[in-house]
């Protein structure tokens, strides 16, 4: 949104402040400033001139003498120049859109400035020759002491408006600052409708009344289709839209001053109006020549029955005024706001009309909007003839709300201390009309901000802290009681294992998006099952939900790949499956593949998902089957399971070397081992620390090195291990495994220690002779041999 | 007498001579030995007490010695000491290490930006007396819409900014979300803040991402005031960007769960209010959407707005963290790029 400032002084008088305060206070009191364009830092030396004589010099170029203060040689290169034309003229040393105009040589000539068209002005996008200015128009004088040429426009963020349907035009602000500053305002000049209310109404017929609550149409006849006056093509420059017409500029002169969008029909082709919705699809062309497809259900405006205009978005072209008009029919409306937000989304459409209708606008502005349109015109086109009676249909009149409150409570909700007479000013100020009780106020808010900003009273706490100024509340820390802090396990277990893994284990946390990537998906060939689907997805790739952290771990790794050798990374992250969520912990090893390193790298990664499980729950997980998933390694593979206190075993995630097909895809020879823990399962497991009464005496430690086919599984050997049994035994603990020198082929050393002792006296001699002998023969028994 | 006085002044004279070019602790333990050892020259000498006539001689005899024996005694330790320093000292300077030389770590880890920076907000607002709490990143529509008093007519429900399922759930926009299940799980008075990933859907580029982190606040007690907001936002940011009084503005802004509705500004970190391109030559930097509890978003928990009422704020924790490491590319949080990554410890 765009506030010229010239034009907002017509209704409060700003010219004395400067457009920086004025864009502060906006900023600070009503809504967010994004910057202010002055136009004189880009445009000067700009005066009206008459050419007096015009030269051919070449197949382009006229070299003219123009008259201005004095007299200039100009070179122009414009079709339409002429002896006799009025024009704009640049004198040397003057600014074009930010570019000093030296005197210069064109074609061989000296040019002193140059003569401008009505684009290298910025007043419109007409580059086809010289700006035309009429006959009447005084000679040498600078654009600015007769035009609003030089303005200061502030441009507003429209998403600071969205709640501000009163906000949409200039007039809107002036209200603001009239509250802000304290000033005096005036109203638009409007046409009085009693001079036509003898006229026959114009016929008009709104059937769904739920999308239009209002229509305010008018016929005139005897119009022309010419030019707007210098001004008014400037003002709507300024304001960024490009002057066509008169009758089609007042439309948009009106939207951009009160807020009211029009529409101007050629009045000779509309017999009625019927304002109704589309009962199933059609073609429409709209008058930018674009033919859209109108979903069923669309408000329409049809003349008879013929759709003539999207309502509230954009009219057709088999209806506006052309360049031969005679008359015109005004539509000034109003809609429901979703529903021409929903048909503006669906269309892809956006006009200057549906981004104010769909805020909600004051059905009390349609007349507004229309009178004032009559009165702009009837201004510039004495001759116009207005030929029905402002034809008003209004089915559901608008109410104001009203709210009622006390001063207390305002003081209170704000936390300040500030006289009754303050707030009832600035409410007055913003026209609220204050009515005062004895122990309450009935505030009643206008029209304009009755449909949809103020219903509440906490809304009327805004507008008066907003005006009073946010600054002068002082700042006070709340007094607050004492509660108990609300826990949240998760997050304490989470933070503990981050910092295990990164700080001791050297791992290195990443972050993902929470969607498969189907590019990578495919490369690696992971077939995906019943993930959950996204409507909406970012890209076609980009459709489902990930139900594993294994395939955004390994494309992370495949693509550091490319610049490190070896590294672990981690990712606390959601699988959703089920229409669940759960929080998970993915880690991954990526390690140079040398000697054994697939088992080497495997059992690294056991000992991190090990530490993890003591940690939270204070022991170890269970390794008990192979793990069989697409993008896994059954041979090198384990799940996990958690046995809890009843001895019952869950499920809580897997370990596993990733498959060598796989692998086959990079360049480097790597070992990857994945595993993806179900983080929110065990962490639901509390951990129970009791403290053990410990033996007063000395404990003996006693090593056994003993041979192990490697063809038997670890479990079942230290199961054998545990059918030892002796009352001494107060640990045990395999502290070494070893192959290789001196270890025959096929098996493996096992260092075995026993820690022994006793709670009630030192062990003799004899006892530990005794334990050695015992352990020996269970040994020989089991059929293992000693080291 | 004499003949004592004599061999003492001998006795003393080559012992002299013999720790003159005394260089090593073995030669100092033969001298030891030699003169005041079991079979010593000391002993010799007592012998000569036995000599002697008289009482008085004999105790001045015996006098003469122990002095000696006291002298000699002193002598060799201090003489002990020195040798052994020395060779403390010399077994010292065999034995350094260089203590420049590099060490290797296998893995450096690191964490996320995000990790570090929620950490911060964790131990300030868990100071101020807030408790945290999580909410689902895959949300209804009611919790994070509805709830939040933003109804199905209403501009943020668009399809353009939300990522809709095909299991008629979302993904949540805003951690936001949080404040009705807690509202509806426990009762006021509280304190709670709810850090968490989001989701908006629009197209990435430097500064704009589909997945990013927020903080959520909300406290809901009674009798709470504007005044308590901002003073509580001041407190907050002064810790976080740990200065000692952030300047900060309050403008209006509009978000339907808050009413009033606030944009809390801070005085530009980078140029201190005089303007540049971090702030758009405004001098203020817009960081806590924030305003007064809805009185609908507590009735839809159950809460009666006449008697709580409170405040929310919310916090980019991707954008504190841009801000705070002068990150320049919000891509790279998503990137599992380890160059960027292990910068962060
Ligand atoms: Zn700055």
């Amino acid at each position: 949104m765009k506030i010229s400032l010239k034009w907002l002084n017509d209704f409060v008088k700003i010219d004395d402040v400067p457009a920086e305060e004025l864009a502060r206070l906006l900023t600070l009191k009503t809504a967010e400033t994004e910057g202010i364009y002055s136009k004189e830092k880009y445009f000067s030396k700009i005066f009206t001139c008459r050419i007096i004589k015009a030269e051919k010099i070449s197949e382009k170029y006229f070299k003219c003498r123009v008259i201005s203060d004095k007299e200039y040689t100009v070179i122009s290169g414009a079709p339409n120049t002429k002896v006799g034309l009025i024009t704009f003229h640049v004198k040397p040393t003057g600014m074009i859109d930010g570019v000093t105009i030296a005197t210069k040589s064109i074609n061989g000539e000296i040019s002193e400035g140059m003569l401008l068209s009505g684009r290298e002005l910025g007043i419109n996008s007409d580059h086809s020759g010289l700006f035309k200015l009429p006959e009447d128009t005084k000679i040498g004088v600078d654009i600015g002491t007769f035009t609003d040429f030089y303005d200061n426009v502030i441009e507003i963020d429209n998403k600071s408006l969205t709640h501000r349907p009163d906000l949409w035009g200039i007039y809107g602000f002036s209200r603001e600052i009239k509250a802000i500053l304290g000033r005096e305002k005036n109203n638009p000049e409007l046409f009085d409708p009693q001079t036509i209310m003898d006229l026959p109404p114009f016929p008009v017929e709104i059937d769904d009344r739920e999308k239009c609550y209002r229509y305010v149409g008018v016929k005139v006849d005897n119009i022309k289709i010419e030019q707007s006056p210098l001004n008014i093509q400037i003002r709507l420059a300024n304001t960024d839209h490009v002057p066509r017409n008169l009758i089609v500029d007042l439309t948009n002169y009106v939207m951009t001053e009160i807020g009211q969008p029009l529409h101007t029909f050629d009045g000779d082709i509309i017999k009625k109006i019927v304002v109704d919705s589309m009962k199933e699809e059609t073609n429409f062309t709209t008058l930018d020549k674009v033919e859209r497809r109108l979903p069923a259900g669309i408000l329409m405006i049809k003349n008879l029955n013929t759709p003539i205009a999207i309502a509230g978005i954009m009219g057709g072209g088999n209806s506006d005024i052309k360049n031969d008009s005679k008359s015109l029919f005004l539509e000034s409306a109003n809609f429901d706001a979703s529903h021409i937000r929903r048909m503006s989304t669906k269309l892809g459409l956006r006009t200057d009309s549906s981004s104010r209708f769909e805020k909600s606008l004051d059905p009390e502005n349609a007349l507004t909007g229309a009178l004032r349109y009559l009165s702009l015109l009837k201004n510039f086109q004495k001759d116009i003839k207005i030929s029905s009676s402002i034809t008003d249909i209004n089915y559901n009149p608008f109410k104001k709300n009203t709210i009622v409150t006390d001063y207390n409570y305002i003081k209170k909700m704000i936390g300040i201390e500030i006289k009754n007479e303050t707030i009832k000013n600035i409410l007055t100020s913003l026209e609220f009309d204050v009515e005062e009780d004895k122990d309450s106020i009935k505030i009643t808010a206008p029209t304009y901000r009755s449909t949809k900003d103020i219903s509440i009273k906490e809304d009327i706490v805004e507008e008066v802290v907003r005006i009073y100024g946010f600054n002068n509340v002082k700042p006070v820390l709340p007094r607050l009681h004492i509660t108990a802090p609300i826990k949240n396990i998760l997050d304490e277990k989470e933070n503990s294992i981050k910092q295990i893994l990164t700080y001791k284990y050297g791992l290195n946390e990443v972050d993902s998006h929470p969607w498969y990537d189907e590019k990578f998906l495919k490369r690696i060939n992971f077939k995906l099952t019943d993930e959950i689907q996204i409507k909406n997805p970012i890209t076609v790739d980009n459709r489902f939900l990930q139900k594993s952290l294994l395939p955004v771990l390994l494309k992370f790794s495949f693509e550091n790949l490319k610049y490190f050798d070896q590294f672990s990374l981690y990712e606390f992250g959601k699988i959703f499956y089920n229409n669940t969520e759960t929080e998970n912990l993915g880690i991954i090893i990526v390690d140079k593949k040398t000697k054994n390193q697939d088992e080497r790298t495997f059992l690294k990664l056991k000992l991190i998902v090990n530490d993890i499980f003591e940690i939270l729950t204070g022991k170890e997980p269970e390794y008990k089957t192979p793990f069989q998933y697409q993008l896994i390694n059954p041979s090198i593979s384990s799940n996990i399971y958690f046995k809890n206190e009843n001895g019952e075993s869950f499920y809580t995630g897997y370990i596993g070397n990733i498959h060598p097909r796989i692998n086959s895809l990079l360049d480097k020879k790597v070992v990857i081992t994945f595993s993806q823990i179900d983080f929110e399962k065990i962490c639901s497991y509390e951990k129970s620390t009791k403290f053990k009464h410990f033996s007063m005496y000395p404990q003996t430690n006693l090593d056994f090195s003993l041979l192990k086919n490697k063809k038997e599984k670890f479990n079942e050997f230290e199961n054998s291990i545990k059918e030892f049994k002796n009352e001494l035994i107060k640990d045990t603990l395999i502290y070494d495994i070893y192959e290789g020198e001196n270890i025959p082929e096929g098996y493996e050393s096992i260092t075995i220690r026993f820690t022994i002792g006793s709670d009630q006296r030192t062990l003799t001699g004899e006892e530990i002779i005794s334990f050695q002998n015992d352990f020996i023969n269970f040994l020989k028994n089991k059929g293992y041999t000693l080291r | 007498m004499k003949n004592l006085k004599e061999n003492i002044d001998n006795f003393l004279k080559e012992f002299n001579e013999d720790i003159k070019d005394l260089n090593s602790l073995e030669r100092l333990k033969e001298i030891e030995i030699k003169y005041i050892g079991k079979k010593s020259k000391l002993h010799s000498l007592l012998k000569i007490i036995g000599q002697l006539n008289t009482t008085e001689e004999k105790k001045e005899a015996g006098n003469l010695i122990n002095n000696l024996k006291v002298n000699i005694e002193t002598q060799i330790n201090n003489l002990k000491e020195t040798f052994q320093s020395k060779e403390i000292e010399e077994k010292l300077k065999q034995n350094s290490v260089d203590f420049t030389k590099p060490v290797f770590v296998e893995r450096k880890g690191s964490l996320h930006p995000i990790t570090l920076i929620k950490r911060d907000v964790d131990r300030i607002l868990t100071g101020m007396g807030f408790s945290l709490v999580s909410g689902p990143e895959m949300e209804s529509e009611y919790y994070n819409f509805e709830a939040l008093n933003i109804p199905s007519t209403h501009p943020a429900r668009d399809m353009q900014d939300t990522f809709f399922l095909l299991n008629e759930m979302i993904l949540r926009t805003h951690t936001s979300s949080c404040q009705s299940r807690t509202l509806e799980k426990y009762k006021p008075p509280l304190r709670i803040f709810a850090p968490g990933k989001c989701f908006r859907y629009e197209s990435i580029d430097a500064s704009h991402e589909t997945a990013f982190y927020q903080v959520e606040g909300l406290l809901v007690d009674q009798n709470i005031t504007i005044a308590n907001l901002i003073g509580t936002m001041k407190t907050l940011l002064s810790e976080i960007f740990t200065e000692s009084d952030v300047e900060v503005r309050l403008r209006p802004g509009y978000f339907p769960f808050v009413e009033p509705g606030f944009e809390l500004d801070i005085k530009c970190i980078i140029c201190h209010g005089k303007g540049c391109s971090t702030c758009k030559n405004t001098g203020w930097l817009e960081l806590v959407p924030c305003g007064m509890v809805h009185p609908n978003v507590l009735k839809y928990a159950k809460i009666d707005p006449e008697k709580y009422n409170g405040f929310a704020f919310g916090l980019g924790l991707t954008r504190l963290a841009m801000m705070r490491y002068k990150i320049n590319d919000i891509r790279y949080f998503n990137s599992g790029d380890l160059r960027f990554l292990k910068q962060f410890r």
